[in-house]
């Protein structure tokens, strides 16, 4: 500790951090603040939202300094410990009576949390911790087979909550790290693409339905065979690969039609918003409204006119970009996106930096974690991704979120501070 | 822990470029769509955002319409209007508020109550009805200051009503509003929409709920609306979600229910409690089915309060009990046509086989079981018996049966299993088998003596008015079942038929067709016999047959039952009449069978005439056109 520890601390993963909290209490603020010229028509907005995040950012802010101070190889040894904790508070969540629709939180004296966040931070240091070893490589069977069981048992748990979103991010973990620590690309492919081609089967059974063409599936179809001329040479790999998308296109509707009609309806509302226009879809064509009215410099901080209407739901939590965006314009919303890019590209080059292989692989894990919840969150509110639910990593209000991003950043200024540690 | 060296580095500077691609490849994508947003479509969203005072409002279709099987209508939707509080409007304008419960003669108290009860149920700030069905003078005075009371939404609904009030109440069903529990499992409801809670209207739920539609509304930053929005500018990528959509209606349900022939059964059967049953055994439709005692489903219209609700559910009578499909009786002497037939099938007795005299009782061990008749009926026959009703002989009959050969034909004609009728809540009623009175008794607790009861449809045996009726059916047709049903046919708006029942009639299988004649021809005897126990139910110028029956009662006066089917050479319709605590059956229900039948053919069978006793001759009403 000393000034090397600070010396050596990456200032431009802390810089965008700091500068991301701001931005998200500036909109919380603004969503509770009504403009004067409208005060007549519309009663005071929603501030308790602000005073709350406030909270939380001292909280968060404590927290990311616990996670940098201390020695990151006690999160090493501590890693088994955790996700045993994590996946039994997840069990806890099933079995209590739920709070609401679906079974999130536990309540422990007046706060909410959220064990599915800490479960994120616990798979990422399993992880690394079991692939740090170096006999341990994940293009062997067994690696790659308890690689899968980490993962696996907080994905259902999640699944069964049910918090389908969230859930996601526990895949999207699991193969980045495996392909930063060495997984065999051609292992990846077969693994990644037959998701895309169920998600594409699904996505294209409405247009088949109305007699054209399912373009997506078709292009993406190509690029298969296209891969696997690539892999001619191995001829079992590129019969797999063709294979199991091509079974996986086949089965696909075939297990959609034994669904109920209900159940359909939900995988498309997520799948395609658009298709639920009274639910999930009419809160996308909100949220594409509030972006695109704010255009090139917004219409300014504390005058965004669509969050006072009732329309955009969600508007502090996972909606909170479109409030941005329209307040502070394409400027606003593209520094915003600029701030992750940099805080996210400073971990990854912090992840070959390091000399210490749990540290390398979990820093990349803790940027799957950002990058996916940036690009999944911002994709939605711009009518790109499905509607899940995943906050926006030191924007959105709520605790657990706040708590564990600021954990998460800790961790890698950690590394970065602790470079040179073997 | 190893370290990484510079070999590892290699390699995972190529992956850091490639992950360093693909991360920033999508970070690009999610720019340019924010500038396609932003910058390039920034004329179209802002002026969307301008007139984001639009709004989508559900509008609910209307239900279907139920009929008669003629097209008269039974069930109707009349347009009322409804005054709605919207709690999120109210705060900081409780001096409009009172002002307007004083121009709407509300009370405001009251209100103000029941709002922040609402409040504490739903702290989402759903709108609460304030008056359900509001009066011309407060509808204008709304309409013209709808600027001062934005806290009020006046809204036209279809309202369910019952043009005929108690008429056939209970296969009808009624209506209610979702609750809460319904919301938790029903993906397409919203709170205040209204679902069928019994009857056809919960049965037929899916073909006479609609679609709803979905209608664009501009709405002023209070809150109000304005008008109807076709469309919005040149909407390209919005059109999808913002142009209006019209409901479609809810299919109209046609009854198998004859109004003229419900209605006067309905007047016919002045008894308190019990049911009828009319089915036309050709088909299995239900012509009329009403049950004792009755209620006006028009109530849960307007709102049953909670004491409304509670009498109604509370009452002993159970009004809300649909009789002819949830209530059990044992069939008394009904069921010994089905001894007679088992007795034949197994070979126990033979047709014009005496048996031992009647002579008021049957000594059986030490004990005694009398026959209705204390003076005794004498030496009968299977044909005397029955036609007469003698325990006795049935006594005899029981004691060579097993309780399996009484199971196994109580089952062949419909005892101890659904009938498929279309109402909810039809209960199973019980055919006890071996199995059963081992289970009930304790195995070898019971004796013959059970089976003597049972021989007589006394005891544990126990139907619906709904299975008696089916199975009357079986013997009126012959060996063939069909199932009961209530619904002739539903009719979308276009007047296409969506649904037609199918599959109605079924040849039993496993019944001795031998065996029926007899039976069949003792039926009539019970009507038409000088002796004959339903002789009360004779009319001069038709041949029915009929059966019936006394079904004793521990809590008080046994009931009253009756069977019948006419004409016996062709039947066109199957009765079935239960009057609780009334007696017995030849006395107190046949005369009503007499009285509905002659009601029938003087109305449904056609004859527009009149009927006139003694007048019409049999061969006119052989063939009836309808």
């Amino acid at each position: 500790m000393g000034d090397r520890f600070l010396h050596n601390l990456d200032w431009l993963i802390l810089l965008p951090v700091l500068l991301l909290i701001g931005f998200g209490l500036l909109t919380l603020y603004s969503i509770g603040h009504v403009p004067d010229d409208l005060g007549r028509t519309f009663q005071s907005g929603e501030s308790s939202f602000f005073h709350r995040q406030v909270i939380w950012f001292l909280i968060g802010i404590g927290v990311l300094i616990f996670a940098t101070i201390v020695p990151f190889r006690y999160y090493e040894s501590l890693a088994v410990l955790l996700y045993l904790a994590g996946v039994g508070l997840l069990i806890v969540v099933l079995v209590l009576e739920p709070s609401q629709k679906a079974s999130r939180w536990i309540v422990l004296g007046g706060f909410r949390f959220q064990p599915s966040e800490f479960m994120k931070v616990a798979v990422i240091f399993l992880l690394a911790r079991v692939l740090a070893e170096k006999r341990n490589d994940p293009n062997k069977l067994r690696v790659l087979a308890l690689s899968f069981l980490i993962v696996t048992i907080p994905f259902l748990l999640v699944v069964k909550q049910p918090d389908l979103g969230t859930s996601l991010v526990f895949p999207a973990l699991l193969f980045t790290i495996l392909y930063w620590r060495g997984l065999n690309e051609n292992i990846l492919v077969l693994f990644i693409t037959p998701l895309i081609s169920a998600f594409l089967t699904i996505y294209s059974e409405r247009t088949l339905g109305r007699g054209t063409y399912p373009y997506p599936l078709l292009i993406f179809l190509l690029v298969i065979l296209i891969l696997a001329y690539r892999r001619r040479r191995d001829i079992v790999q590129g019969v797999l690969l063709v294979g199991l998308n091509l079974g996986v296109m086949l089965i696909v509707p075939n297990l959609w039609n034994r669904l109920q009609l209900y159940q359909q309806k939900r995988i498309l509302a997520f799948l395609r918003p658009e298709s639920d226009i009274l639910g999930t879809g009419w809160q996308v064509y909100q949220s594409k409204v509030a972006i695109g009215s704010g255009g090139f410099i917004g219409k300014g901080y504390l005058h965004g006119t669509q969050k006072l209407l009732a329309f955009l739901p969600e508007k502090h939590s996972d909606f909170i970009y479109s409030v941005l965006s329209e307040e502070l314009g394409y400027i606003g919303a593209v520094v915003v996106l600029l701030l992750f890019a940099v805080m996210i590209v400073r971990g990854l080059y912090l992840a070959i930096n390091v000399k210490n292989r749990f540290a390398s692989i979990a820093a990349v894990g803790v940027c799957a974690y950002f990058a996916f919840h940036v690009i999944v969150n911002i994709g939605m509110t711009i009518g790109l991704a499905p509607v899940t639910g995943l906050p926006l990593p030191f924007l959105s209000h709520g605790g657990s979120s706040m708590v564990i991003s600021c954990f998460m950043a800790g961790t890698l200024l950690n590394f970065s501070a602790r470079f040179y540690e073997y | 822990m190893a370290a990484i060296d510079q070999r590892d580095r290699v390699v995972l500077g190529a992956r850091l470029n490639k992950v360093l691609i693909v991360l920033l490849s999508i970070f690009v994508i999610l720019g340019i769509r924010l500038f396609y947003l932003q910058v390039i479509r920034n004329d179209y969203y802002s002026k969307l955002a301008l007139s984001n005072r639009i709004q989508r409002e559900r509008v609910l279709a209307p239900r279907g319409i139920i009929r008669d099987r003629e097209g008269s209508k039974l069930v109707v939707n009349v347009p009322v209007y409804q005054i709605s509080v919207l709690p999120g409007k109210v705060q900081g304008r409780e001096g409009r508020l009172q002002l307007a419960c004083e121009w709407l003669q509300i009370d405001e108290e009251k209100l103000r109550h029941n709002l922040s009860e609402w409040q504490k149920r739903y702290p989402d700030g759903r709108e609460m009805t304030a008056v359900g069905t509001a009066n011309k003078r407060q509808i204008s005075i709304l309409m013209e200051n709808r600027d001062l009371f934005p806290f009020f939404k006046l809204e036209m609904k279809p309202r369910r009503q019952y043009p005929e009030g108690s008429l056939a109440a209970h296969v009808l069903g009624y209506v209610g509003e979702v609750t809460d529990d319904d919301l938790k499992w029903a993906q397409n409801l919203q709170p205040g929409d209204i679902i069928g809670r019994t009857g056809v209207e919960y049965r037929y739920e899916g073909f006479l709920k609609g679609q709803e539609g979905i209608r664009v509304v501009e709405i002023s930053a209070e809150g109000i609306r304005i008008g109807e929005i076709e469309n919005i500018l040149d909407a390209r990528d919005g059109a999808e979600f913002i142009s209006s959509q019209p409901p479609i209606p809810g299919n109209d349900v046609y009854l198998t229910i004859d109004l003229r022939l419900q209605r006067a059964v309905e007047r016919i059967f002045d008894w308190e409690r019990g049911s009828v049953v009319m089915i036309d055994p050709r088909n299995g439709e239900i012509i009329a089915a009403i049950s004792r005692p009755t209620y006006d489903p028009n109530i849960f219209l307007v709102g049953v309060s909670e004491q409304q609700w509670s009498k109604l559910n509370s009452d002993p009578a159970k009004p809300l009990f649909n009789r002819t499909v949830q209530a059990t009786y044992p069939p008394g002497s009904i069921f010994k046509l089905i001894t007679a037939y088992a007795g034949l099938r197994e070979d126990v007795i033979r047709r014009g086989q005496h048996l031992v005299p009647c002579l008021g009782a049957y000594k059986f061990g030490n004990r005694y079981f009398g026959c209705w008749k204390p003076e005794g009926h004498g030496t009968l026959s299977l044909y005397g018996a029955i036609v007469e009703s003698c325990d006795v002989y049935f006594y005899q009959v029981g004691e060579m049966l097993t309780a399996d050969q009484f199971a196994a034909a109580g089952r062949l004609f419909g005892f101890g299993r659904v009938t498929g009728i279309d109402l909810p809540g039809e209960v199973v009623g019980n055919c006890p088998d071996h199995a059963y009175f081992d289970r009930r008794f304790g195995k070898r607790k019971w004796t013959k003596g059970h089976l003597l009861n049972y021989s007589i449809g006394q005891g544990e045996l126990l139907a619906t008015p709904m299975q008696l009726c089916f199975m009357a059916a079986i013997f009126a047709n012959g060996g063939t079942m069909v199932r009961p049903h209530v619904v002739l046919k539903i009719v979308d708006t276009d007047g296409k038929v969506v649904y037609r029942p199918g599959g109605m009639s079924v040849a039993i299988q496993g019944i001795d067709r031998r065996e029926l004649p007899i039976i069949k021809s003792a039926m009539e005897g019970v009507v038409s016999g000088e002796s004959g126990t339903g002789r009360a139910a004779a009319l001069a110028d038709f041949r029915i047959a009929g059966k019936t029956g006394t079904a004793q009662n521990p809590h008080g006066e046994d009931h009253a039952l009756f069977v019948a089917y006419a004409p016996v050479d062709a039947p066109e319709v199957v009765l079935t009449i239960v009057m609780e605590n009334a007696g017995h059956g030849g006395a107190m229900a046949a005369p009503l069978a007499r009285e509905i039948l002659a009601e029938y053919f003087s109305t449904v069978a056609g004859l527009e005439g009149g009927y006139q006793y003694g007048v019409l001759d049999v061969d006119r009403v052989a063939g009836p056109n309808r």
